[in-house]
């Protein structure tokens, strides 16, 4: 009737959260022949945050704000630890952070959203971190000087001696020149595999584990004074 | 797979992923097997460092840099 308002409707949610709450239950329960079937396994669970992401990016790109405000959430913690691992400073680490998702929202229609994000934050944020770095000069400051902001809810049944080593481990993968420093961050800190790693910076897989044999000399290096007075085992 | 070999293929054992011939090489390799099994304590040790956690202001700030991109 001409003068009647429609009710209101599903159009009130925001469209992109209908959307993904739909596609994710389409993809965890399979309707076929009468019967239902639920998957629940973590492959599954990983593939389903992937789609998720997928949706959003394909959002942003188009120019929903919403869709890139929901990446941010998702990943800024995540690359902030990323920054403060390299730069080792809590207020450059956050410069870089809010450089790094200004540059992913300008370039954000250039990504390819078959491909994981957070890869790519990572190497924008690596390259902000390397010209923050070389404009502070800040390369040689002891860690102590910096305020570390440990998650909370540690575990801090952790024996005094296996705090010890994680530190003597940090301070000397941090005292390794710049590329060889990131690269066991990625491994090791993000727990990266070498084919993300490959992604994230720019180089064929056989060159990234060149720069792990390297890098990995250079800390045995470190640590020997460590090793010979028996504080730590050496990483292979 | 010679002992130098073995060493690009250190981070694919870690992963569970290690070629077949990288596996018969440390069941014979004594030397390689203490590698991995440093490596191992390397990628724990790190893994279970306390990651930094973003200041609580942080969000507020990114969200202020990307409306000035507007």
């Amino acid at each position: 009737m001409a003068g009647v308002d429609r009710p209101r409707s599903n159009r009130d949610l925001r469209p992109n959260s209908l959307e993904i709450l739909t596609n994710a239950l389409r993809f965890l329960y399979n309707i076929s022949s009468g019967s239902q079937r639920i998957v629940n396994t973590e492959i599954e669970m990983k593939t389903l945050t992937i789609h998720l992401e997928r949706d959003l990016v394909t959002k942003a790109a188009a120019g929903d704000r919403r869709a890139f405000d929901g990446l941010v959430d998702q990943h800024y913690q995540a690359v902030y630890a990323h920054a403060f691992r390299i730069l080792r400073n809590s207020e450059d680490a956050s410069d870089a952070t809010q450089t790094t998702f200004v540059k992913a929202l300008r370039s954000i229609k250039e990504f390819d959203v078959e491909r994981p994000m957070r890869p790519w934050l990572y190497r924008i944020c690596g390259n902000v971190c390397i010209d923050i770095a070389r404009s502070r000069h800040r390369a040689n400051e002891p860690i102590e000087n910096h305020s570390y902001m440990l998650e909370s809810g540690d575990d801090l049944e952790d024996a005094a001696e296996q705090s010890d080593l994680k530190d003597k481990i940090l301070k000397a993968i941090l005292n390794l020149p710049e590329k060889y420093r990131r690269i066991l961050i990625l491994r090791h800190y993000e727990q990266m595999a070498v084919e993300e790693i490959a992604e994230v910076l720019e180089a064929p897989e056989g060159t990234i584990k060149s720069w792990l044999f390297r890098a990995r000399a250079m800390l045995r290096k470190e640590l020997a004074p460590l090793v010979e007075t028996g504080l730590c085992e050496v990483p292979a | 797979m010679t002992c130098k070999n073995l060493q690009y293929e250190l981070d694919a054992v870690i992963d569970g992923q290690a070629p077949v011939d990288a596996l018969f090489h440390l069941a014979i390799c004594d030397g390689c097997r203490r590698a991995v099994a440093d490596l191992r304590l390397l990628h724990r040790a790190a893994a279970a460092t306390p990651r930094p956690v973003a200041p609580t202001d942080l969000r507020r700030r990114i969200t202020e840099a990307l409306a000035a991109e507007l």
